[in-house]
């Protein structure tokens, strides 16, 4: 969350700069050289005005101010200067050596748009020097006629290193920008990220089953403190209908109880009192086995109401022991029905949930498989370890179960079609007891016929 | 065991007048009372063979009952209760009840218990019973913890024992899944009631005839010598 923030935030931050820095340095840059070649430009018309008379004569004693107009020029930083008479020889360099003085200059394509009367700017890469150059040219014009030509150059790496220098500058600020950007969101993120994390932490002990966690509502912006604040609420008004939820089975099945008591004890009394034939007797069994499933049923309620509720601390089971002690308490039953049980269970299988769930559970599969499997089959238990997990599953012999009817299987009083004895609890306690240990429980048809029941555990850390 | 003087205090009059129908119908002499109050005038007023004790009085909570009653007489006390945890029943028998019965229970269960705890009185000890029990060639030391059958030694689990002398506590009677599920086990046991099925079939296998105990279908399980 704080990290989406902060990437969040210097993300905008970061394109709002981009898209404002990069235009503005090219404009930066094509504004530089305009405003040098304008500069250029100028420099080449005085010199072309101060040149005029003296092309016009050609004398050296003429020239000799110019000479010394240009080596000035130079020396005060300016740009090299060739100066041409109207055939394009060279008549007046800045070079301090002067050694291009007479070199014809005519087949230099600015010089030839020069004597043509055309100003020509531009750049180009220079063979003599090996840099690339940037130029203007103009006429010398002495009335109508075109006397000579003015070429100033520049290195255009020098126009560049001042660009360069800018556009570092920009980039100065920019980067500064970023850093106050991020000491702000940092500090931005915090604040809204604290109060957040106060929630989840929160959270996560009311999901454990401690139901007097609170937030506190003082973190964060005014949004999340009013998100703490509903949340407490909420926390609260589970906390309140989880007790009323858990009071309600105890009570319930405690008042059930006591008419149930009375029942019995009357219905005794009555069968006592009564001559019977063995009709008779049967159907006073027939109540009595139902007044027994009431209490089951009232029980298994309560147990129901209980898990989940009472018991919410994992601690590591020993899967392997549990399974191989609830394996051989089952074994005779299994003898009696006639069902072969066996085990594959390893060595050595530690399991995370709530303290007797391994077994509570394996139980309520095994009476389910002992209750569906006809003599002769096979039961068997198998544990497994994986990555993660821990599976342990029971595999029955048995009729399987329609596909429609494998969800609904771990609902409470879903009694399998009512074809077979039971509250319809066992499997309903099942998904309680997964769920507060952290583990997934699941039920799928075998080929050919049969039905497999499995625990999924998370494993010791 | 005729005319034994019974006090019951119970506020639920159904359950009331279910008890002493059924125990006037072995002669026994029962007075009812509706509050704890009533209950400690009638323990001053008479001498009593068993007192029958509801936790769930509308005056008094019954442990409080049960402690004041210990303080002035010797008397059994068998509390009957709604609740079965497990804390509830180590607190009354630990303030002095004798016995503790969770509802639902049965008529039979009822008089058996009360049978034991008076016979235990006048034994003269209040402890529990520890004499050997027999039935037909099976013996059970509640001491030793042993089982034998004619003569040899029959060698069960702790809980296997326990299951066993708790069927043998009554021989013949029906006795309840639920109530023995409740008594061998505790009641924070939220599984599969056949896990004592699957005692008793280990039982039945150790003895070698399946007929020392019968099941009653749905009900429970009843120990009698195979005829």
């Amino acid at each position: 969350m704080r990290r989406l923030l902060l990437v969040s935030f210097l993300g905008v931050a970061f394109l709002a700069l981009a898209v404002s820095t990069i235009p503005f340095a090219i404009f930066l840059q094509s504004v530089e050289r305009e405003r040098l070649l304008t500069s250029l430009e100028r420099d080449a018309f005085v010199l072309a005005g101060r040149a005029e008379e003296a092309l016009e004569s050609l004398g050296a004693a003429d020239l000799a101010p110019v000479r010394d107009l240009v080596g000035d020029y130079r020396d005060a930083g300016g740009a090299r200067v060739v100066i041409v008479d109207s055939q394009g020889s060279a008549v007046v360099t800045n070079d301090p050596e002067e050694i291009r003085v007479g070199l014809s200059y005519v087949s230099r394509p600015e010089f030839e748009a020069a004597l043509g009367g055309v100003i020509s700017t531009g750049e180009r890469f220079s063979d003599t020097l090996g840099i690339t150059l940037v130029y203007v040219a103009v006429p010398v014009f002495s009335g109508p006629e075109i006397v000579g030509a003015v070429r100033l150059t520049f290195d255009k790496a020098v126009i560049d290193a001042e660009v360069n220098r800018q556009w570092v500058g920009i980039g100065l600020v920019a980067l500064i920008t970023l850093a106050l950007g991020a000491v702000i969101a940092v500090i931005l993120s915090g604040r809204l990220v604290t109060g957040i994390r106060e929630l989840s932490v929160t959270a996560g002990k009311i999901s454990a089953g401690d139901f007097t966690a609170r937030a506190r509502e003082d973190l964060g912006p005014r949004e999340t403190q009013a998100l703490a604040g509903a949340f407490n609420n909420m926390a609260g008004r589970v906390g309140a209908l989880v007790e009323q939820r858990q009071r309600f089975a105890t009570d319930a099945s405690h008042q059930l109880r006591t008419p149930i008591t009375a029942i019995m004890l009357r219905l005794e009394r009555l069968r006592d009192s009564l001559t019977l034939d063995a009709k008779g007797e049967e159907r006073f069994d027939a109540i009595d086995y139902e007044i027994a499933r009431l209490t089951r049923l009232i029980d298994g309620l309560l147990a129901l109401g209980r898990s989940g509720v009472e018991e919410t601390e994992r601690v590591e089971i020993d899967a392997t022991s549990v399974a191989r002690e609830r394996v051989e308490s089952w074994r005779n039953l299994a003898d009696e029905a006639g069902v072969r049980l066996i085990s594959r269970v390893p060595e050595g299988v530690f399991v995370v949930g709530v303290a007797t769930s391994v077994e509570q559970i394996l139980d309520v599969f095994l009476d389910n498989a002992l209750s569906v499997s006809p003599p002769g089959s096979t039961i068997s238990v198998d544990l497994e370890s994986h990555d993660n997990t821990v599976s342990l599953c029971v595999h029955d012999e048995g009729p399987g179960m329609a596909e429609s009817d494998l969800p609904l299987a771990f609902e409470r009083f879903w009694r399998g079609g009512a074809k077979y004895e039971g509250t319809g609890l066992g499997l309903a306690l099942v998904k309680q007891l997964a769920d507060v240990s952290g583990a997934t429980v699941s039920l799928g048809n075998r080929s050919p016929h049969g039905l497999t029941a499995c625990v999924m555990y998370g494993v010791a850390r | 065991m005729i005319d034994m003087k019974v006090l019951l205090i119970e506020d639920d009059r159904a359950i009331a007048g279910a008890i002493i129908d059924s125990m006037e119908a072995v002669s026994w002499n029962v007075v009812h009372e509706n509050t704890g109050a009533g209950g400690l005038a009638q323990l001053a007023a008479r001498a009593w063979d068993v007192i029958l004790l509801d936790l769930g009085l509308p005056d008094i909570d019954g442990i409080e009952v049960a402690r004041r009653a210990r303080e002035t007489q010797s008397v059994p006390i068998i509390v009957i209760s709604a609740r079965g945890d497990e804390s509830d029943r180590v607190l009354a028998l630990e303030l002095g009840a004798d016995d503790y019965l969770v509802k639902p229970f049965g008529m039979r269960e009822l008089l058996a218990r009360v049978r034991a705890v008076h016979r235990r009185y006048d034994q003269g000890g209040d402890g529990p019973e520890t004499g050997p029990l027999s039935v037909g060639a099976l013996t059970i030391d509640p001491r030793e913890r042993r089982v034998s059958l004619d003569g040899v030694e029959v060698a069960l689990t702790a809980k296997e024992f326990d299951v066993l002398h708790y069927l043998a506590s009554e021989v013949g009677a029906v006795h309840r899944r639920e109530t023995i599920l409740a008594d061998v086990w505790d009641m924070n046991w939220y599984g599969s009631t056949k896990t004592l099925d699957a005692h008793i079939a280990a039982i039945r296998k150790k003895l070698g005839d399946a007929r020392w105990i019968e099941s009653v279908r749905g009900v429970g399980f009843r120990l009698g010598e195979p005829q």
